[in-house]
């Protein structure tokens, strides 16, 4: 018996084996969606190996001095979060081919949003501005060691509807070798994000644009 | 005889299989990454001696460390001065291109642990990251201004800059002068620091 085992081919051996791993991963779930962990609350803080997010709170708002939009009576969903950085380098929000300080909270599941962008897929929006709550200005940089208020905004189609929670994204990096150049970079690492659903306050009508 | 050739011939071919794989991981383990093989070439220098690079040359002439700054001449209401949950570092330098027109699209400072921190967007920047365009024989000065945790203002502190051309810094000169020498102790200021984004030729 074992003579005729071990007299079998490569090939025979390669299928076998196979069949085997997918029997044994079948009993631990096999190829089953893995369960979503629960979204986090808002006020917990994440921790990621390049920064710790707590998101605070988000509003939808008419205007802002900071923002810029492609049309006047558009209107800006608006994520506040405490960002720390832990990398050893600033980050910017002009990433091309690594992670980037637009990356840190991401929009997904709401309607009207006008620069809509998706990951493998499903929505998951980078913000297009990001307001320094200390200077309630626009930055495009975060230094390490430096936690700092930022105001996440993405600009929506006037009138869209929203709904009355939000479901944010916290993006998780990890620090890996691009696949094709071999550079060390900060990475996506899709594994580690997590959820935070966060009371959307409506202040449109108390941050209208000052007409002169 | 036949079934210990075939055996042992397989596990041969794993063995340099095995073998070949190992080689592989170690000289991608070994192999410089990308980052490393095209770094920049770092020039030294310490406060007030011009260090000559292949585009520039750069002078510093001052540094102040403060807990708020003073932008001069800003028509923003408010915040003036700026407050930071670190320590403001303002540098006068002086820059002169070597010869042709030149900007000085990288300042950043890099600490004792190996942080790095870009020269701040909180305030207008006119002498670095992308301002003044240098010509060759006309020196400009002013002032650059940086955003750092107070951990990261320690001795060691130095300051990098690089005409970054296309915004790369690689395999390209860059300057490093020492803001905190070794030993040497960091004063903060208190009262508020004056920066003038004005470049002065």
């Amino acid at each position: 018996m074992t003579l005729r085992l071990a007299g079998q081919s490569t090939k025979t051996w390669g299928i076998a084996g196979a069949v085997l791993a997918l029997a044994v991963s079948g009993l631990f779930g096999g190829l089953q969606e893995a369960p979503k962990p629960p979204p986090a609350k808002v006020g917990t803080e994440i921790v990621s190996p390049a920064w710790k997010v707590t998101v605070l709170s988000a509003r939808v708002i008419a205007s802002h001095r900071a923002l810029f939009g492609l049309d006047k009576t558009n209107q800006w969903i608006a994520v506040t979060a405490r960002v720390e950085l832990t990398a050893n380098e600033t980050f910017k929000t002009n990433g091309i081919d690594h992670a980037d300080l637009s990356d840190v909270v991401r929009l997904t599941g709401l309607k009207g949003i006008v620069k809509e962008s998706k990951r493998y897929g499903l929505p998951s929006t980078r913000a297009d501005t990001i307001i320094l709550k200390r200077d309630d200005k626009m930055t495009q940089m975060l230094q390490p060691g430096l936690p700092e208020e930022l105001e996440f905004c993405w600009e929506q189609k006037a009138g869209s509807e929203f709904p009355a929670q939000l479901t944010i994204q916290v993006l998780g990096l990890e620090w890996r070798a691009d696949s094709s150049t071999n550079q060390l970079q900060w990475k996506l690492d899709d594994g580690k994000t997590v959820e935070v659903v966060v009371p959307l306050q409506d202040q449109r009508a108390t941050t209208k644009p000052v007409t002169p | 005889m036949s079934f210990l050739r075939r055996t042992g011939s397989r596990l041969a071919s794993t063995v340099l299989f095995i073998a070949v794989l190992a080689a592989g991981y170690g000289i991608a383990t070994i192999t410089p990454d990308l980052a490393a093989e095209h770094r920049p070439f770092l020039i030294g220098g310490n406060l007030s001696e011009p260090i000559q690079t292949r585009l520039f040359e750069v002078k510093v002439t001052g540094v102040k460390f403060g807990s708020t700054v003073k932008v001069a001449g800003s028509l923003s209401a408010k915040p003036s001065p700026l407050a930071t949950g670190g320590v403001w570092v303002l540098i006068h330098v002086k820059f002169s291109a070597n010869s042709k027109p030149t900007r000085i699209n990288y300042a950043a400072l890099v600490s004792a642990d190996g942080r790095t921190f870009l020269a701040t967007d909180r305030v207008d920047q006119k002498i670095v990251i992308g301002g003044r365009e240098l010509q060759p024989g006309i020196p400009a000065e002013g002032d650059a201004l940086f955003e750092i945790p107070k951990s990261a203002a320690t001795a060691g502190l130095v300051a990098r800059f690089a005409a970054a051309e296309k915004y790369d810094v690689r395999k390209d000169a860059m300057a490093e002068v020492v803001l905190v020498p070794d030993g040497a102790a960091v004063f903060v200021d208190t009262s508020a620091l004056a920066y003038d984004p004005a470049v002065k030729a």
